[in-house]
């Protein structure tokens, strides 16, 4: 399914390869509300926010690409006695990233682009647990990816973001607690949000 | 119409009082894979809460020891493992102890008299032989019973040479064997026996002497046992054995036996540090046909006798309330053919009903039992909690997962409980929780936990029963 997924989204970034673009940088933050694919991350934490700092280099109108590092943390209680709990996901994401012009003002002044993204995710998640029956900190790391895609409004130097970003990716964390048994757990997502960001 | 209802009343009343000595008309115990009954059915209180526990040996060639545990309403019967023992000689006597949940079954070896005990924990059984010290070994039954203390169980034997009576005290882990001074007994003509004794760490022996079969006592208190003979004039001497038990009030005790001359019933009470004993009525008994089991009845100032009848061996039994016997009356047997040799009785831990075991009166007999219902229990027990309710939890984290087990029970009734012990398949995992619910936590996913559950008194004694609760 998630295979699928990001064919879509790649055929979509080559099917919409038009338009124009002078600038060769662009930074962007974005805010989004995250909602893992995990049932056991939404039985426990539920969704949250996740903050995103990107950085994209265009060697030309249309591509680029990009480095991107998110943060969610998120506290939450387990299903079972409502211990106190909480999770950070840290990924950190490299990519290509495809523009396409869909309207500009006559002057150039303004543009809206639309945009793909797609590329391999690292990510560093840590567990910390307030029982004592379970450990008090469970780190983990794994490899995913993600893909996405969204709408600049550039203004100058000034660019309007918002996006839509499907990720994934697994981790497997340790125990060392008897009949405590580590999980594979999903750690991706869908991440909806909006940004500003600046062109260089 | 207002004297209607004190005729409803006054009927309804009697009709109550008539239940309260009634028995239930005798049912088999499901014997399992045992053929039956090879003497007697030992009925004693059981590991748990309103549970009574029966043990005997089959009847089949194997003599393998059985027992069955009554649980609301319901026996549950398996084999008893026996470790190197070939199987039972005469009888197996089974108590509950040494710590709340456990159970201790005790016999002599059909091969050679050795006696052997089999300990269930709370989840498993192990069995091996008890030391005997300077024993040569045991003539008949090894009899247990809890105590001397908290965490204690002893049992007794007569030794098969001497005739000298033998004790061994097991706390869990081991057994100290030693000799009961006779006092001016010559030895023990049968088994001996023993019981709860008067006051809370004590014990009490009896046995009838082996050249007189006048009867003895000794009671055990603070390491020493000190014996007697029992002071009879016109019981001539004991048919069998003379069978022990906690009396109708605190600090006393009784005794029963069937004379040895007419065979009728006998009970002696032990008061103040001197036995008082007179006849049981016999009713419509024509005699003891071996021993009259006693136990302490559902409700203080009470007892229970049970005997199989000399001629019919119809079960009878006679009822002790304030200060007098009921005349000896039949229990109805059912399909049972009467007793094969003994009626043995017992309460209930939580007091509600007695139970009288027994095997039938024929080959290779099936165990039976019957209930007396329809009393109360009595409130001043150190009552263990009640209503116990467990189930497993998966507790999902982010990351990890585990499971812990949800135990919850009813307070107890009794007064001066300042919490409760916890103890898991046998082994004590919390005590002094000062609530009615505990989450045991890291269990695994699967698998099958034995919670006891006991109360925790202001004194610092514990219950000496238990609420059970099972966890799959």
């Amino acid at each position: 399914m998630m295979k699928k997924q990001f064919i879509a989204i790649f055929l979509l970034l080559t099917a919409t390869l038009v338009g124009d673009s002078c600038s060769k940088s662009l930074v962007d933050f974005n805010v989004g509300y995250f909602r893992p694919f995990s049932k056991t991350l939404r039985d426990v934490l539920s969704g949250g926010v996740n903050y995103q700092l990107q950085v994209t280099y265009k060697w030309d109108r249309h591509f680029g690409v990009f480095a991107s590092g998110d943060y969610f943390y998120k506290k939450g209680n387990s299903t079972g006695d409502g211990a106190k709990t909480s999770l950070w996901i840290v990924p950190f994401t490299v990519g290509l990233r495809a523009f396409a012009d869909i309207w500009e003002c006559p002057d150039r002044s303004a543009v809206l682009q639309a945009y793909g993204l797609i590329g391999p995710r690292w990510y560093f998640v840590r567990a910390t647990n307030s029982a004592s029956y379970v450990n008090h900190h469970n780190n983990a790391q794994g490899i995913g990816g993600v893909a996405g895609f969204g709408f600049d409004y550039l203004y100058d130097h000034l660019t309007i973001n918002t996006f839509v970003n499907y990720s994934i990716g697994t981790v497997k964390a340790s125990s060392s607690k008897h009949n405590v048994k580590a999980q594979n757990t999903q750690v991706g997502g869908i991440v909806i949000g909006a940004g500003l960001g600046w062109n260089f | 119409m207002r004297h209607l209802f004190y005729l409803v009343a006054l009927f309804s009343s009697y009709a109550l009082s008539v239940n309260s000595v009634d028995w239930a008309t005798a049912e088999t115990i499901p014997p399992s894979t045992s053929t039956g009954v090879s003497v007697d059915v030992i009925v004693a209180p059981g590991p748990n809460t309103g549970e009574v526990v029966a043990a005997w040996a089959d009847a089949g060639i194997s003599l393998f020891p059985y027992y069955s545990i009554y649980s609301n309403g319901t026996w549950t019967t398996d084999q008893i493992p026996q470790g190197a023992s070939v199987g039972v000689y005469d009888n197996v006597f089974i108590a509950a102890g040494p710590n709340p949940g456990n159970l201790t079954a005790t016999w002599s070896d059909a091969s050679g008299e050795i006696p052997y005990y089999s300990f269930f924990n709370g989840s498993t059984w192990s069995a091996n032989t008890i030391p005997i010290g300077t024993s040569s070994g045991v003539y008949f039954d090894v009899v247990v019973t809890p105590g001397p203390s908290s965490g204690e169980v002893t049992a007794v034997w007569t030794d098969i040479g001497s005739k000298a009576p033998y004790y061994s005290i097991f706390n869990g882990t081991t057994w100290t064997t030693s000799t009961l001074p006779l006092g001016t007994s010559s030895g023990v003509l049968s088994n001996i026996y023993v019981s709860a004794g008067p006051t809370a760490g004590t014990l009490v022996a009896t046995w009838a002497d082996n050249s007189t079969q006048a009867p003895y006592y000794s009671i055990y208190s603070g390491g020493i046992w000190t014996t007697a003979a029992i002071p009879v004039l016109n019981s001539n001497y004991v048919l069998v054995d003379i069978i022990p038990a906690q009396g109708p009030t605190a600090g006393t005790l009784v005794a029963t036996w069937g004379d040895g001359s007419t065979n009728a019933p006998y009970y002696a009470i032990y008061s103040g540090g001197t036995w008082t004993y007179a006849a049981i009525p016999i009713g419509t008994s024509s005699g003891v046909f071996n021993d009259i089991y006693v136990a302490p009845g559902p409700n203080s100032g009470e007892i229970v006798a049970t005997w199989s009848d000399l001629t019919t061996s119809v079960n009878f039994y006679s009822f002790y309330s304030n200060g007098s016997w009921s005349p000896g009356a039949e229990i109805p047997l059912g399909t049972s053919l009467g007793a094969n040799q003994n009626v043995t009785v017992a309460g209930l831990l939580n007091g509600y009903k007695m139970v009288a075991t027994w095997g039938n009166r024929v080959d290779n007999s099936l165990p039976y039992f019957s209930t007396l219902a329809g009393v109360i229990p009595p409130s001043s027990s150190k009552l263990p909690p009640t209503d116990g309710k467990g189930k497993r939890v998966k507790n999902q984290f982010p990351l990890v997962v585990e499971w812990y087990n949800q135990l919850r029970w009813r307070a107890s009734t009794s007064t001066g409980v300042v919490g409760y012990n916890i103890r898991r398949n046998g082994s004590l995992i919390a005590t002094n929780v000062n609530q009615t619910s505990y989450r045991d936590y890291n269990r695994p996913k699967k698998g099958t936990d034995v919670y006891l559950i006991t109360s925790l008194f202001d004194d610092g004694t514990e219950s000496s029963t238990s609420l059970k609760i099972t966890v799959r």
